[in-house]
Order: C-alpha cells, then sequence, then structure tokens
C-alpha cells in the first residue's frame, strides 16, 4: 500500500514539474512550440523572405497571442504574399514566456530570419533592445516601456505608443471630456485615481500631466496587486466629490473592483479607464449593467471611421470573415508592424532585402502620415528610433456592448453620452 | 437620533483630524462622514470572520497537531478552482460538487499526512509541503490556466440603516464560518474522536497507553482540517476570484492570524481573523491601501515581541488552549 501511494506520488511530483513547461490548453507539447507555420507567396527568383513573431501561443495569454498572429497574416494575405516580386512569409513561433521567447529567437536567427516583430506582451523586447545590433537582425517592438531605448542602435525600431505619450494622452482626453461635457474647465477638474502599483510606470506621467493642467486628484489611491478588497477605496470614492473616476488596473483587480462597485449600488460620475483593461472583451464580459457609459483610453482601434485611415475597413472586414471574430487592438498593432516592413521592402530591390543593414536603413527612413496605414498612426523615427507618429490616441465608450470610439473627432463614429443616459 | 450619537462620535473624530499627529497621515479619508467609517468596519469584520476559518483551519495543523503544512494556501486554491469548475463550467449541480469537493479534501489530507507528514521531522514537512505547495500551483495552471475565474456572482446589500449596510453574501460568510468553527469546537470537546485528538495532542505517549490508536487519529485530525480548508475554499470563491497565486495571499494572512493569536488556538485565530480584517480596512481607509501591509506587519512583529505565544494563549503549551 505504502510503495503504492509512494509511486501515486511520485507521478503526481512528475507530472507537476513537467506542468511549469508545459502549455495551458493541454493541447500542445514543446514540439508544438517549435513548430513554425509559414504564409507562402508567389514569388519566383529569391528565396521567400522571413518576417518573425515570437508571440505567446501557449500560456495564460493565448487570445492576446493569437489576435497577434492572426493580424499579421492577414496583412501578409492582403499583401498578395509578395512584394515587388519576392515571395515574404511570416513565420510564427510560441513564447509564453520569457526565457521561451529568447530561445525562440535564438532559434529563429539560426534558421536564417533577420527580420522580427514584437509578440503580444512584448515581454523580451528589453532584452532584444541591447542584442539585435550585434546580430544584425531588424526588431520592430511595439513595447511601451519609457526606458526601452537605452541609446542609439541601427537595427531595434520603436513603431507603437510609449507609455509616456499614453499616460499624458489618457489625462488630455480626461481634460477634454471634462470640458466638452460637463464644462469643467482642466484646473477645475477633479479627479478620483485609482490604481495598481504594478502600473505605477503609467502613473507616475499622468500625475505628471495632471499637475501641469492643474487638475486635482481628490482620491488618489494605489494599491497593491494582491489586494483583494476593494471596500475600503470605492467607501472613500463614495465620500467624495469629483468628476471624473480614472482608474489604472489589470484584468485580476479591475473586475472584482468594478463588480463591488456595482454591488455596493455605485456609479462615479464619469469613469474613465486608462486603457489596459477597460477596453477589452474580459470586461464586456462583467454585462452591459456595469459597462454601459464606461469611457477608456485606448491605441487606436479597428473601429475608428472608415474614412480615417486607408484600408481600416478592409481590415475589420476580411478579419472578422476569416477568424469568426471581430478584431482587437492587438491584432491590428501586428498588422501595423507587418505593414511597415512591407513599405521599407517595397522602397529596395529585392536583391537588396538580405542585406540587414539595408533594410534597417529603410526602415528608418519612412515618413508615412497619420492614416497611411491602416492602423491610422504614420512613421517617423527619431534619432532613437521612436516612433514620432505613434502618439494619437482615442477614447472609446461602452455603448450597449459594443465599443464606440467616440474622440477625437476625425476617428470619432459616434458622440459621447455623458453623462450616461 | 442615530445620526444625533453619530455626530458626537463625528466631533470626536474631527477633532482627532486636527491633532498634528493625525493630520500628517489622515489623508486619504479625511472628507468620509461616519456611516462610511462604519460600513468599512462591517465589511472588516465579515472579511475577517472568513479569515478566522480559513486561518483556524492551519493553527489546528500547525499549533495543534505540530505538522507544518506550507501546501495549506495552494491547498485551498485549488479547492476554489475545483469549485468554480464543478459549478461554472462542468455544469454540476452545487449540491453535488460540495460533497464531492468535501470528500476529496478529506482524501488529501488523508494522503497527506499519510505519505509527505509521516515524517515528523518539522523542517522536512517544511520543505516538502512547499515542494508541495509549488506542485499545486502548477497542475493548477497547467489544468485550469492561470487566468482568474470568477463565480460571477453579484452581492445583495443587507441595509441596517439607509447609509449603512453589509454584504449578503459576506454576512452569510461570516455566519456561516462562525457556526463551522463553533461546531468544530464542539466537536473537538464533547465527542469521543476529538476527545481523543486532544487526548493525543496533549500527551500522545499517555493517549496511546490508555488505548488510543494515536496514529489513526492524527490521520483522521488532519483530514478533518482538509474539510475546513475545502469549506473555507468554497466560501471564498462566492466573493473573490481564484488565481494561482491567491494561495500565497491567504497563507501569509493565515501565517499573521495564527501566530498573533497564538498556534493552536482556534477561537483565538477567529477572533484575531476578524481584528485582522478590521485593523486592515481601517489602514487602507485611513492611510491608504500601499500602507496596508507595512503596518498590518509591522503590529505582526510588535505582537511578537510583547507576546511571543500570541494574544489569546499564555502558556507554551498551545494544545491546552483548544
Amino acid at each position: 500500500m505504502k510503495k503504492i501511494i509512494a509511486l501515486t506520488l511520485s507521478l503526481l511530483v512528475l507530472i507537476g514539474s513537467l506542468a511549469g513547461c508545459g502549455n495551458s490548453d493541454g493541447k500542445g507539447t514543446t514540439e508544438t512550440k517549435s513548430t513554425e507555420t509559414t504564409e507562402a507567396g508567389t514569388g519566383k527568383e529569391y528565396e521567400p523572405y522571413k518576417i518573425s513573431m515570437i508571440t505567446q501561443l501557449t500560456g495564460d495569454n493565448t487570445f492576446g497571442g493569437n489576435e497577434y498572429k492572426n493580424g499579421a497574416e492577414l496583412a501578409i494575405k492582403q499583401l498578395g504574399g509578395e512584394i515587388n516580386g519576392r515571395k515574404i512569409e511570416m513565420v510564427f513561433a510560441d513564447g509564453p514566456t520569457q526565457e521561451a521567447t529568447l530561445a525562440e529567437f535564438e532559434r529563429l536567427y539560426n534558421n536564417g530570419s533577420r527580420a522580427f516583430v514584437s509578440g503580444y506582451g512584448c515581454i523580451a523586447d528589453r532584452a532584444f533592445a541591447s542584442m539585435v545590433d550585434e546580430m544584425e537582425a531588424t526588431y520592430l517592438s511595439l513595447a511601451w516601456d519609457a526606458d526601452l531605448i537605452q541609446g542609439e542602435s541601427d537595427y531595434f525600431f520603436r513603431i507603437g505608443a510609449n507609455v509616456t505619450d499614453f499616460a499624458k494622452g489618457a489625462i488630455e482626453q480626461a481634460a477634454k471630456i471634462g470640458e466638452d461635457y460637463l464644462k469643467i474647465p482642466a484646473d477645475e477638474l477633479k479627479v478620483a485615481f485609482v490604481y495598481n502599483t504594478r502600473l505605477a510606470h503609467v502613473m507616475e506621467p499622468m500625475k505628471e500631466k495632471m499637475a501641469e493642467l492643474g487638475i486635482e486628484a481628490v482620491v488618489f489611491e494605489g494599491y497593491p496587486t494582491d489586494t483583494k478588497d476593494f471596500v475600503p477605496i470605492i467607501t472613500k470614492m463614495q465620500s467624495a466629490e469629483y468628476d471624473i473616476f480614472i482608474p489604472l488596473q489589470g484584468v485580476t483587480d479591475g473586475t472584482p473592483f468594478q463588480k463591488k462597485m456595482f454591488e455596493l449600488n455605485y456609479t462615479p460620475p464619469v469613469t474613465f479607464g486608462a486603457g489596459v483593461y477597460y477596453d477589452t472583451p474580459i470586461f464586456a464580459e462583467l454585462g452591459d449593467d456595469i459597462t454601459n457609459g464606461i469611457m477608456t483610453q485606448s491605441y487606436t482601434t479597428p473601429y475608428i471611421a472608415d474614412d480615417a485611415a486607408a484600408g481600416i475597413k478592409e481590415f475589420r472586414e476580411e478579419y472578422e470573415q476569416i477568424y469568426g471574430h471581430a478584431p482587437l487592438t492587438h491584432a491590428l498593432q501586428a498588422y501595423g508592424g507587418v505593414y511597415i516592413y512591407a513599405k521599407a521592402l517595397e522602397s529596395l530591390d529585392p536583391a537588396d532585402w538580405d542585406d540587414t543593414k539595408k533594410v534597417a536603413a529603410a526602415v528608418k527612413a519612412l515618413d508615412l502620415d497619420f492614416g497611411e496605414l491602416p492602423w491610422y498612426w504614420g512613421v517617423k523615427f527619431d534619432e532613437l528610433n521612436s516612433n514620432t507618429r505613434a502618439n494619437q490616441f482615442i477614447t472609446n465608450q461602452w455603448i450597449d456592448g459594443k465599443l464606440e470610439c467616440v474622440y477625437p473627432e476625425n476617428l470619432k463614429t459616434r458622440d459621447a453620452i455623458v453623462p450616461w443616459k | 437620533m442615530l445620526n444625533e450619537e453619530m455626530q458626537v462620535i463625528f466631533i470626536f473624530i474631527e477633532r482627532k483630524r486636527h491633532d498634528e499627529f493625525f493630520d500628517i497621515f489622515i489623508v486619504q479619508g479625511d472628507y468620509m462622514n461616519l456611516s462610511a467609517y462604519i460600513n468599512i468596519i462591517f465589511n472588516g469584520i465579515c472579511i475577517g470572520g472568513l479569515y478566522g476559518l480559513t486561518s483556524s483551519a492551519w493553527s489546528f495543523q500547525c499549533g495543534a497537531l505540530k505538522f507544518a503544512n506550507f501546501a495549506y494556501g495552494a491547498s485551498l486554491m485549488a479547492t476554489m478552482y475545483l469549485t468554480y469548475f464543478g459549478i461554472r463550467e462542468w455544469n454540476i449541480p452545487a449540491f453535488i460538487v460540495m460533497p464531492l469537493i468535501l470528500i476529496f479534501n478529506f482524501g488529501l489530507g488523508m494522503l497527506m499526512r499519510k505519505v509527505l507528514l509521516k515524517n515528523e521531522n518539522r523542517g522536512t514537512q517544511i520543505i516538502t509541503t512547499m515542494a508541495l505547495n509549488l506542485i499545486i500551483i502548477n497542475l493548477v495552471t497547467f489544468v485550469f490556466t492561470g487566468f482568474p475565474r470568477d463565480m460571477a456572482l453579484l452581492e445583495k446589500r443587507l441595509y441596517i440603516t439607509e447609509t449603512i449596510s453589509i454584504g449578503a453574501t459576506q454576512f452569510t460568510a461570516f455566519c456561516l464560518s462562525a457556526v463551522i468553527l463553533i461546531g468544530f469546537n464542539t466537536f473537538l470537546k464533547k465527542t469521543w474522536t476529538g476527545r481523543a485528538i486532544r487526548s493525543v495532542v496533549q500527551n500522545r505517549d499517555a493517549a496511546t497507553l490508555m488505548g488510543i490508536q494515536s496514529e489513526k487519529i492524527l490521520d483522521q485530525a488532519f483530514a478533518l482540517s482538509y474539510l475546513l480548508i475545502g469549506i473555507s475554499g468554497m466560501l471564498l470563491i462566492t466573493m473573490f476570484q481564484a488565481e494561482p497565486n491567491y494561495g500565497n495571499y491567504i497563507q501569509t494572512i493565515a501565517f499573521v492570524v495564527c501566530v498573533s493569536a497564538g498556534l493552536g488556538s482556534l477561537s483565538g485565530a477567529f477572533g484575531t481573523g476578524i481584528l485582522v480584517g478590521v485593523i486592515s480596512a481601517l489602514i487602507q481607509t485611513l492611510l491608504g491601501s500601499q500602507w496596508n501591509d507595512i503596518v498590518l506587519f509591522g503590529l505582526f512583529i510588535v505582537i511578537l515581541l510583547v507576546r511571543p505565544n500570541g494574544i489569546f494563549v499564555s502558556k507554551k503549551n498551545v494544545a491546552k488552549t483548544f
């Protein structure tokens, strides 16, 4: 009996140990992680040009990882699988953790990949920022960390928004809501600001911007990630007089926080979520009773006005047709990344594509205005290779289960309803 | 009338606010009225009661039975996941899921005692159960993914006055916790098995000489403590999201509660749980959430320095306390 129990327990130990190495959907194996999928085009003379993406196809963030994969796949499809007569193909690898991402990068590099674009979560982009120059591989990063780029680089580019612009943009938009809808000038605006301390790097530039605009934070509450009881914070909010509630939260805290507010029968005058969680389908699952009227800042989404960006409507429609669900911002980000490569490759003779210096230089030289790409953002890099035209954000509002773009004027699809009906 | 009384207390608090010392710290809650504070205290009491129940299982294991179980938090978290998946994902009726989980927990407790905790060296027990803790967390992540799970229950409020209310689920959980702990205490004091457990804990050799099968009794006692973990997990999932690291959080709370109360004191654990719940709520309100752990663990150190055996235990022989 003891032997049987000991054997059973040993097996459990073994399974538990292996569990850490496995994926969470229980379907794949480590072999699956190494499996590459390609989107081949129709070029003739050259080897297909590979653009690689290591993204979270297993683990806790498969949803975001697959959105990235789908967006990049769709870009190749809409480009017809070739540029200037040479085939281009996407190579995908699974990177559920930083270690796995770095290992896959090494493998793909050894297999000839020299052009990379961030995967969901950008979990190893800081490491890539210091690696790719030496390896002469071009890397288009979607990471938003303020200190991502530590110095000049020939190969590493930040193509998306940075956290400082995002955070300051959120406060600017909150001030705009105050002025336009509540008729309160910024220097008289009072906000309740609640944030997870894990997101303190987003909060700091927001705080700076609030001070600059003279916005007063009547409630300013940071809480540790392991906080489970939100009643004290909500009670404080209930007792305070403010105009706009600005939460900065993730899934693990945003959901219980919103639920608890609903249970306490408390609705802030205006809720303006600073992205991160409030524009996700997970938030929508809370139901219209909770989500209706809530506003959120976001990167540009697939749901901006059709005429605002070339190809946005086609992107949205074809994505939904192929993948069976409406695309998220994440898919559009990856799609935008591949399109930046496409624009750079277009400017070169296909024979030069294998010269990584020339590809990197072509990326650096891009000068695309707002609205030229489907993701609306333009492309113009500064001396540190940070995209200076990825600083336009939008405000969405949840209206009867749908996320509608309500700001800015040129991107919105409808007017905001403030205060909520 | 109630409002007048509140006014008096409120004036007292107002005076305190003007005290220079308080002015430094009372920044966050200085616009709150008395009913807001009462709501927060009620909330703290209810959550604290649940902390008390969850902690008493650990207190019983570590203090009374002398088993160092550091897989306690993970076991509780696994129970939360099983409850969620049983009811929400696999659509098994709650009245079937709940007894099944209790049976599972009893079995797990028995298995742990017979295999992992057979060796009575505390150091070995700590290392072994810490390893088991990691195994459970990884298994849960592997099987259920790390995505937070929520029973999607929206809690109703019970209104005491127009402005003072209490969460119905929280209140029910508090009452259940109290009933379960009283029941468990009664079981230990009034039944033959309970008395046998106490006698084995107090003096195993003497109990054995009296004809009690000490090993068997300890197996049963440990398995029983896992029943408490099962009940705690099922109650917790009605109020909180389950996530793989939730166990670490609850284990930390249990540690603070049990050591402050005095290991082995079940009623002490319940009382201290309530105290921790209220203090924690007040720290968050008066100083801000970021101060919670700093002040709470600071108090914990003070308690350990002043009363090393815990608030409710004056003698070193903790077995006598329950």
